[in-house]
Formats: structure tokens, sequence, C-alpha cells
């Protein structure tokens, strides 16, 4: 008896123990074996079918339809709820409780210098702050398992307004932003950047107590 | 200033969006919204997105808007990107996501419909490359190109998704939200269904002269 069409097809991409009688059966079927034959042509010359060329322009549409996404997401009316300023109050308040009380949990990470320690500071330098920051980021347990909801809005608010702060560098070319007003910014995101580390950290040293 | 008005793909030949990779700085750039490292990824990985697309969606003003959608959700959340896979992969999802969304969608029912009077498949049949570009084995590529557009959307998808694009059964099976059986039989009846149609083709076509010389 031939084997089906999918025993076929799954033979075509690759002989395993759990099809080695069907191989077998194929070396000796002529039928079966132009079967297996036709189906790995027919998805070569799929492969080797045109590409269809990219609509010419997209790009333009594209860069627009970003930037307007992003602006209305911050031109549109806040939709949070009353509690949120007394909620995100208190979490930092919990942090700063925290971040002063204990020296148990994890080695806390080194925090870039104050801004006004830094000045004046190149656009180098802030960039690699901002990548360290972000690499310190990376190695904190992830948002999901933030402890608290104020943590948890706080932490949100910071992530939004780095978005914004990139929102702007990202217009810096078009809206013809100058070096230091680029400057600044990136200075905001490496402040930006600190308190996210800061709380991300208070609460994962919670979770260590 | 810079514009990039009028990028131009430069891939040729089909390249599977998995195989496609960027630099690392050009990436966390673009994380960071730098229109420039943008712009470059774009054009990475513009032609592959394109051309799976283009696959899953024959109708091209269809393929064109979700291609768009597809870049500006890609751009738009670049920064919950953590690399954990390749940025072609991650790309293909996203492009995935939108056509199935799209397959499920009252819109593409109504154009279905739409169909029936306008003649099979609308603009399906658009070759993809101009007459001017034509090689030596056009005609077998056409047919090929139109038996492809004949296939119903999901079971197109399928044969494209796992003979081209590499997916295994289990990953089509995740992207349509559907068991592995479905994929398998969508492949199954694909490629039946090819079969079928490129020989209709065959013996419905005209017979070609023998050269005079002879």
């Amino acid at each position: 008896m031939h084997p089906s069409l999918d025993q076929l097809l799954t033979l075509r991409e690759r002989v395993t123990a759990d099809n080695e009688d069907v191989a077998a059966h194929v070396r000796e079927c002529a039928a079966c074996h132009a079967t297996v034959e036709n189906a790995r042509a027919l998805a070569a010359r799929l492969r080797e079918l045109p590409v269809h060329t990219t609509p010419p322009d997209r790009w333009l549409a594209i860069r627009t339809a970003l930037l307007a996404r992003s602006e209305r997401r911050w031109t549109a009316p806040a939709r949070r709820p009353g509690w949120i300023l007394p909620a995100a109050s208190a979490a930092v308040v919990l942090v700063a409780v925290l971040l002063t009380v204990g020296s148990r949990g994890p080695q806390a990470p080194r925090l870039a210098p104050e801004a006004t320690d830094v000045s004046p500071v190149g656009r180098p330098l802030l960039i690699a702050e901002s990548q360290r920051l972000e690499a310190v980021l990376a190695s904190l347990p992830g948002d999901a398992q933030l402890t608290r909801a104020g943590t948890a809005l706080t932490v949100a608010g910071l992530e939004d307004r780095i978005r914004w702060v990139d929102y702007r560098l990202s217009l810096a070319n078009e809206a013809g932003i100058d070096r230091s007003q680029a400057d600044l910014l990136w200075r905001e995101r490496v402040d930006l950047l600190n308190s996210l580390v800061a709380v991300r950290y208070a609460d994962a040293r919670t979770r260590a107590f | 200033m810079r514009r990039f008005g009028r990028l131009v793909h430069p891939l040729k030949a089909m390249t599977r969006l998995i195989d496609i990779e960027i630099d690392r700085d050009v990436l966390v750039r673009a994380q960071w919204g730098e229109p420039e490292a943008q712009a470059h990824l774009y054009l990475a990985f513009a032609g592959a997105t394109y051309a799976l697309i283009r696959r899953m969606m024959p109708r091209r003003a269809v393929a064109d808007d979700l291609f768009q959608d597809t870049f500006v959700e890609v751009l738009q959340s670049l920064s919950r990107f953590r690399g954990e896979a390749p940025l072609g992969a991650w790309i293909r999802r996203v492009a995935i996501s939108k056509c199935l969304m799209h397959l499920r969608s009252p819109w593409h029912r109504s154009l279905l419909w739409l169909d029936q009077f306008a003649g099979e498949g609308g603009d399906a049949l658009e070759p993809a490359i101009a007459p001017a570009e034509a090689q030596a084995n056009l005609s077998l590529q056409q047919d090929l190109e139109a038996a492809l557009a004949k296939l119903p959307a999901r079971t197109r998808a399928v044969v494209w998704l796992h003979d081209v694009e590499g997916l295994t059964h289990e990953e089509i099976a995740s992207q349509f939200g559907l068991s592995v059986s479905f994929s398998k039989s969508q492949l199954m009846r694909g490629h039946l269904r090819l079969r079928e149609l490129l020989q209709e083709h065959a013996e419905s076509s005209p017979c070609i002269p023998v050269s005079t010389s002879f």
C-alpha cells in the first residue's frame, strides 16, 4: 500500500526513525518516488519565483504614519483614573524609603552622576551612559514581575517619558533641532533611565529580602 | 537634510527574512528612533517582507497596505525587541500576523465575493516582473504564479510559509492559532491543487511548432 501524500511530503523534508519505512517504500516504488521528487521540485520552483518590487516611496508613507501615530499618542487626552497620582506618589515615597534602608540584596547598579556634575557632557558620553543603563535594566527582572501596582505605574510613567524623549530625538532632523537641544534630550534620557533603574532595582531588592 | 523618500530595495532574488542579518549598532540606533538607522533597517528587510506579504495577499493594494502597517508596527515596537531570535523572524511574525488578521476580516470576505463577478483572482495574476525583465523560463514561472494565485488564501499561505519561508507545521499552526493537522492538511491540499492546475495548463497550452530547419 502506498504511503499518504502527507507522509511523502514529510519524507521530502527529512528521513527520521519515524518514517524510515516510508523511505524504504519510496526507494522501491517509482510512483511514490516521483511524487516526492515532484514535491521537491515544486518547492524549489516556488523559491525561484521572482520577487515583487517593493512599492516606491513607501518609506515616506511609513515614516509619516509612524510620526502621526506617535503624535496622537502624546496629544490624546489622558484616560488614566483619578487614583494614579496618589498611587504614583506613594510609590515614589516607597522607593525612597527602600533605597535608604538596609544593605542586603543585589549589588546596587552604578548610577550616572547627577546632571549638574557632568556639565558640560558630550553626546557620546550620554549615549554610552544610556547604553550602560539599558544594559543594567536588561539585567534586572522583567516588568511582569513587579510586586506593587504603584511601582508598575511609576515604571510605566518613566517608560512613557523615555519613549517621548525618543520620539523627539527621532524628529531631530526633520524639526531642525540643533546640537545643544539634542544633547539636552540625551541628558534627559539618561536622567529618566537612572530613575527607572532606581525604581526597578528597589523593587528587585524587596523581593530579595 | 537627508530624505528617504525614494528608497529602492537592493534585493533581486528571493531572500528569506530569517536569513537577513543586520548590524547590531544599526539595530540599537533604530530602537532609539534614529531615522537613518530605521531607514537602513527598512532597506534591509523591506524586499523580503513585501515578497512574503505579496505571496500571501496577491491583491496588490491590500499587500501594499499590509506592508505599510507591518513596518509601522515593527518600528513602533522595536524597543521591545530583545534579540532572542533573529530580527527577520520577528518581522516575519508581525507580517504574517497582519496578513492573517486581514484574511479573517469581513473586508477580505467582501473582496472574495466581489471577485466572483470581476473574474478569478482580481489583480492576482499580475506578474512579479515586468515583461522587459522576462527570462527564458517566464512562461513556467507565470504558470506557477497563476496556479498559486488560484489557491484559497489560507492554503496558499501555508504552502508559502512551509515550502519557501521554511516554517515548521508547529510554527504555522501557532501563527494561525490552529492545530498541526490543519497545517499538514492545507499543505497537502495545496500541493494537490497546484499539481492539478499546472497539469491543466500544460495540457491546454498550444503546440510549439518544430523548427523548420529540422
